[in-house]
């Protein structure tokens, strides 16, 4: 990597500093799968609410831990760093949801191909975080396009609660690779903790 | 040595140090970060870092702000107003520089 490509990463790492503490969001979205596992019959129903105890103390200590090692930044005012990825993915979100109530019953699931669709934007969109949504994308498309539910259809991604997880678990791919970042971009072990 | 080397030697040196370099571009993208994550960003020591943000500090390109939370010391740093400008303009320097140095052929040279 030249100088000038580590100059960006540091200044996209520090303008976007709070939404990669990755381990910070990982437990809540660990809890939304979970609750779609419950909705869907797969775990059982106490799972969700101790699930949701653990989701709040792990975030609380995950946040905690950032802010002992990793220190701390005050993000400009009005800017888009909190908002850069929550106003995409709800955007998202709706359009699956539309694209959901069509109820279109194909062998290939259109909602997993706009999922994998914007995590390929997202891709182009925001390079330092592009392996991992990459890799959500294309797993994503493979996965859509193979017909799981046999040549008539419907496609298993198509249900409700399995797209929701698998948008889960693209979300919860990018907050490691997030963390990952701010691990490669702020070693442990340089410097010493106060 | 012809432009835009001699301009490349001429550089801010105290705005072009590695160290300083990271310390002000990473300072450019938020409001304020604290001495913590500043150490982390550069693997400078305590001491080094001091060093560096006080040479910043006394040129007016940095405004550094100590208070407690707690019981636990912290210290903020920011870029001034004046570091902002001087930040972008090195920045742009750079850039402008690159793009004439990849165009640049020895055959400009003057004999």
């Amino acid at each position: 990597m030249t100088e000038q490509a580590k100059l960006k990463r540091i200044r996209y790492v520090t303008a976007h500093f709070e939404i990669l503490q990755g381990l910070a969001v990982l437990p809540a979205i660990l809890w939304c799968a979970l609750a779609m596992g419950w909705a869907a019959g797969w775990v059982d129903g106490w799972a969700p609410l101790a699930g949701a105890f653990v989701a709040v103390a792990a975030t609380g200590a995950a946040v905690v831990h950032y802010r002992r090692v990793y220190g701390q930044v005050r993000p400009h005012a009005g800017g888009t760093h909190e908002t850069f990825l929550l106003w995409p993915s709800v955007g998202l979100f709706v359009v699956v949801s539309l694209v959901h109530a069509l109820e279109l019953g194909t062998p290939v699931s259109p909602e997993g191909l706009v999922l994998a669709g914007g995590a390929l934007a997202g891709a182009w969109f925001q390079r330092p975080l592009a392996p991992a949504l990459l890799l959500a994308g294309c797993v994503g498309a493979v996965l859509s396009l193979v017909p799981l539910g046999g040549p008539d259809g419907p496609h298993p991604l198509s249900d409700t609660e399995t797209w929701i997880f698998a948008f889960c678990a693209g979300t919860a791919l990018l907050a490691i690779w997030s963390h990952l970042l701010l691990r490669r971009t702020l070693p442990p072990g340089r410097g010493s903790a106060r | 040595m012809t432009a835009p080397f001699e301009e490349l030697a001429g550089l801010d040196k105290l705005v072009h140090e590695p160290a300083r370099l990271a310390i002000t571009t990473a300072l450019s993208a938020c409001h304020e970060a604290d001495f913590l994550f500043l150490q982390r960003l550069t693997g400078l020591s305590k001491g080094n870092l001091s060093a560096h943000l006080g040479k910043l500090e006394a040129a007016g390109l940095v405004a550094i702000t100590k208070h407690f939370a707690g019981k636990r010391p912290q210290t903020w740093i920011s870029l001034t107003e004046t570091g902002r400008q001087v930040t972008d303009a090195h920045w742009n320097r750079l850039d402008d520089l690159r793009r004439r140095s990849r165009a640049w052929a020895p055959e400009d040279t003057p004999p």
